[in-house]
């Protein structure tokens, strides 16, 4: 069995640009789910029962849901429903914020209850408005905790994003899989797609611990 | 402010106030009046409810049952079902801790601003001071509590001393009717204690309204107008601060004499 | 499509019922094979990677880093249309996607395992040690059930992970539940039916583990504060903050 370089040379131009279509729809995707995140673990700690509720129902279904079935449902079952189509960029970044906007929730959630209480009651003796302690007192330093979950949220929906090819989007597997098609070299262009993905997704959890030592270098260096 | 000798208007006026943590009755029933220009020291065991009553007249923890006043007016825990009923209730209480000023044991200093940033956060998101002007404040409270020189520094470069005097300046920055200290030395180096108590004791002789728990006893004997003994969430005794040195009941004697050896 | 409706068509869902549970079915029995065979080599590997043997140690870590860091679609797609065509292996998809699966989900078991271990607190084994216990009771009596009880949350998570990922084994034409409701969707040009039957009986799946882990992890919890040991990862609680004890502290005011 012999390794087939020239293919794999010629074919990586297209790759790479699927691939940089990968690392959008995760990206976006990743906008999305901060969004959402912080939305439902804000309703998730409210002091009524109803938002609480909300919450509580959004994180088992979006935790429940896999992100393929997602996909297929947003890009499949929903236009039915509808009568709109939704491209499948859409559809994949939809489906990857859905999925993401739980486990953003939790680090949300985890990281605002990091912070110590005592925080918010010297806020509260202050008299600060409620928008005031959350903005300016608590967020900021719930902000460390959440770095490295974040990084952790990311490169899951990255490695999610790898799937997007089975709605049709012309990312790095697609390519590889239809130029395999035609030359019967999917052992060389599935492997260069592997490769290429682990070490993305390696570098991104690096640099994510590399930006966690910095903002902590950064309080010492205040010290 | 105030003469340095207490008037008789009353500032804070506890009624019944009741509070239990589950079966954990903390206050059973406590009924206390502070006046204008007063300096009140709460002493007790631990676990008696002194934390715990100082924390209820700014409702950081709301009583379960009986009423707190300040300032002529019935302090409401914000606890409506309705967003914007809750909103002004919780602005209204807002509006009276700006009136009360709070120093925690562990000083509870905002470690991601400067120095300066926590004395000027609540002045102008709350008051509504320009920058200028509330920095203003802000350096001249720092200047009182000598720490203006570490007006941009970060709370984390600051030793325990320096932190709680912070707080106390960042607290008497909104120009406090009412100052509130939960053990303020307790957490501090014995060589830092010192500074702060100098802080308190100028303040008290300034004339400031202050209920002040802790157990640096000499301390209390001098700034002290009056005395309040709790145990088991009950007060015990109280009286003059000469009261230190002739105490009525057998329990606080024993308090004492175990604070004293 | 818009004159077939846009209602939710629950005739065409009750009439597959039957085959998308069979379906379901298959989803859980491949993710329970695939954690078994996971938690077997995420053992083995655990031990590897703090025992004496720097090599091991190595190659414990390198498999704990790649596998984690492998998309399971591109892992699968590899095996099974790469690696297997290439070697022209004959292998029948369902256990194709078992055993990658397992895989991939032996690098994460690893990983909670090792961190279990290493988190009991080293007085732990030095206080066994000094008592007198063997090497294996020490780790069997002393270590293994404080680590435990701070791995059930993360095990059970990494379970709901695996029972939501068998819906990719769909690519290789698992009859699981995913590649079910795609034949259905298409047979019946259904799609969102049977689409969100599907998210909806994988979110019962997954709340059903969510809910016996809790149960788990309370029983013992419970079983701890009548013992003697403190759970790992519990805080004990204080009095310090003006909360409740076992209340989360909010960020509103206290009612
Ligand atoms: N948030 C809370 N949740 C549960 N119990 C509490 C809470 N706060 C206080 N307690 C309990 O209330 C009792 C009184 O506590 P408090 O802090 O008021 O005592 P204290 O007199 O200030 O004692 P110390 O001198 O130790 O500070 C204690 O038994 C304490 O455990
Ligand atoms: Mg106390």
């Amino acid at each position: 069995m012999s390794f087939d370089f020239d293919i794999v040379l010629r074919t990586l131009p297209a790759m790479l640009q699927g691939l940089v279509l990968t690392v959008e729809i995760a990206v976006w995707g990743f906008v999305v789910a901060v969004v959402l995140g912080l939305l439902v673990a804000v309703l998730g700690l409210a002091r009524y029962r109803t938002p609480r509720w909300i919450a509580s129902a959004w994180l088992a279904l979006m935790r429940g849901v896999p992100l393929l079935v997602f996909m297929y449902w947003v890009y499949y079952g929903l236009p039915q429903l509808t009568g709109a189509t939704i491209g499948s960029f859409a559809a994949a970044v939809v489906a990857l914020g859905l999925t993401g906007s739980a486990y953003m929730g939790e680090v949300f959630r985890a990281g605002l209850l990091a912070v110590d209480p005592g925080q918010q009651e010297a806020a509260d003796a202050l008299g600060l408005p409620r928008s005031t302690a959350f903005w300016r007192v608590v967020l900021p330093q719930a902000a460390r905790f959440m770095v490295a979950p974040s990084v952790n949220v990311f490169v899951g929906l990255l490695k999610g994003a790898t799937i997007v090819s089975v709605i049709g989007v012309a990312d790095m597997l697609y390519i590889a899989k239809k130029v395999s098609v035609q030359t019967f070299t999917p052992f060389e262009l599935y492997t260069t797609a592997g490769l290429i993905l682990v070490v993305i997704t390696v570098a991104v959890a690096l640099l994510g611990f590399v930006v966690e030592r910095r903002l902590d270098r950064g309080r010492v260096r205040h010290a | 402010m105030t003469a340095n000798t207490p008037g008789d208007d009353v500032l804070v006026r506890l009624r019944g106030i009741r509070k239990a943590f589950g079966a954990n009755v903390v206050l059973d029933g406590v009924d206390l009046d502070v006046r204008a220009g007063e300096v009140l020291v709460l002493l007790g065991p631990s676990g008696s409810g002194k934390s715990t009553l100082l924390r209820t007249v700014n409702m950081l923890t709301p009583p379960d049952a009986g009423t707190v006043e300040f300032d002529g007016e019935v302090l409401v825990p914000p606890a409506s079902r309705w967003p914007w009923a809750y909103r002004r209730q919780s602005a209204r209480l807002a509006r009276h801790r700006r009136e009360m000023g709070m120093v925690f044991q562990h000083f509870n200093v905002f470690p991601h601003m400067s120095v300066l940033r926590n004395i000027t956060l609540a002045l102008r998101s709350a008051q509504g001071l320009s920058k200028a002007d509330a920095e203003a404040v802000a350096l001249e409270r720092l200047r009182a509590v000598s720490l203006a020189e570490k007006a941009s520094a970060y709370p984390d470069s600051l030793s325990g001393g320096q932190k709680q005097r912070l707080a106390i300046a960042r607290a008497l920055a909104l120009a406090p009717k009412l100052m509130l200290f939960d053990e303020a030395t307790s957490a501090l180096d014995p060589e830092l204690v010192k500074g702060v108590l100098d802080e308190m004791r100028a303040l008290a002789g300034s004339g400031m309204t202050m209920i002040v728990v802790t157990h640096e006893i000499q301390f209390a004997k001098e700034v002290a107008d009056r005395v309040v003994f709790m145990e088991h969430g009950r007060i015990v005794e109280e009286g003059p601060a000469a009261q230190f040195d002739e105490p009525r009941e057998q329990r606080t004697r024993e308090f004492l004499r175990a604070l004293s050896s | 499509m818009r004159e077939k409706g846009f209602a939710f068509d629950l005739g065409v869902v009750l009439a597959h019922l039957p085959e998308m549970l069979g379906a379901f079915g298959l989803s859980v029995a491949v993710a329970v094979a695939a954690m078994a065979l996971a938690t077997a080599a995420g053992l083995l590997v655990a031990v590897g990677a703090t025992s004496r043997w720097r090599v091991l140690v190595a190659l414990c870590f390198a498999h704990i880093q790649v596998f984690r860091g492998v998309a399971l679609y591109v892992l699968i797609i590899w095996v099974y249309f790469g690696l297997a065509i290439t070697l022209q292996v004959n292998i029948a998809p369902t256990p194709a996607g078992i055993l990658t699966l397992a895989l991939l989900d032996s690098a994460y078991l690893a990983e909670i395992f090792r961190t279990g271990l290493q988190k009991v607190d080293r007085g732990q084994r030095e206080a066994g040690a000094a008592l007198g216990l063997s090497d294996g009771a020490i780790l069997w009596r002393v270590v293994v059930p404080q680590a435990v009880r701070s791995m059930i949350p993360a095990i059970g998570n990494q379970f709901t992970d695996v029972l939501k990922d068998t819906s990719i084994l769909a690519v290789i034409a698992v009859p699981e539940l995913m590649y079910t409701s795609q034949s259905l969707a298409q047979q019946t040009y259904r799609p969102f039916e049977f689409y969100t039957v599907a998210g909806v009986l994988f979110v019962i799946g997954v709340s059903v583990i969510t809910y016996a882990v809790r149960v788990a992890e309370r029983r013992v919890r419970r079983g701890a504060v009548r013992g003697v040991v403190a759970p790992a990862g519990v805080p004990m609680v204080t009095s310090v903050s003006g909360r409740e004890p076992g209340e989360p502290p909010r960020m509103e005011d206290e009612r």
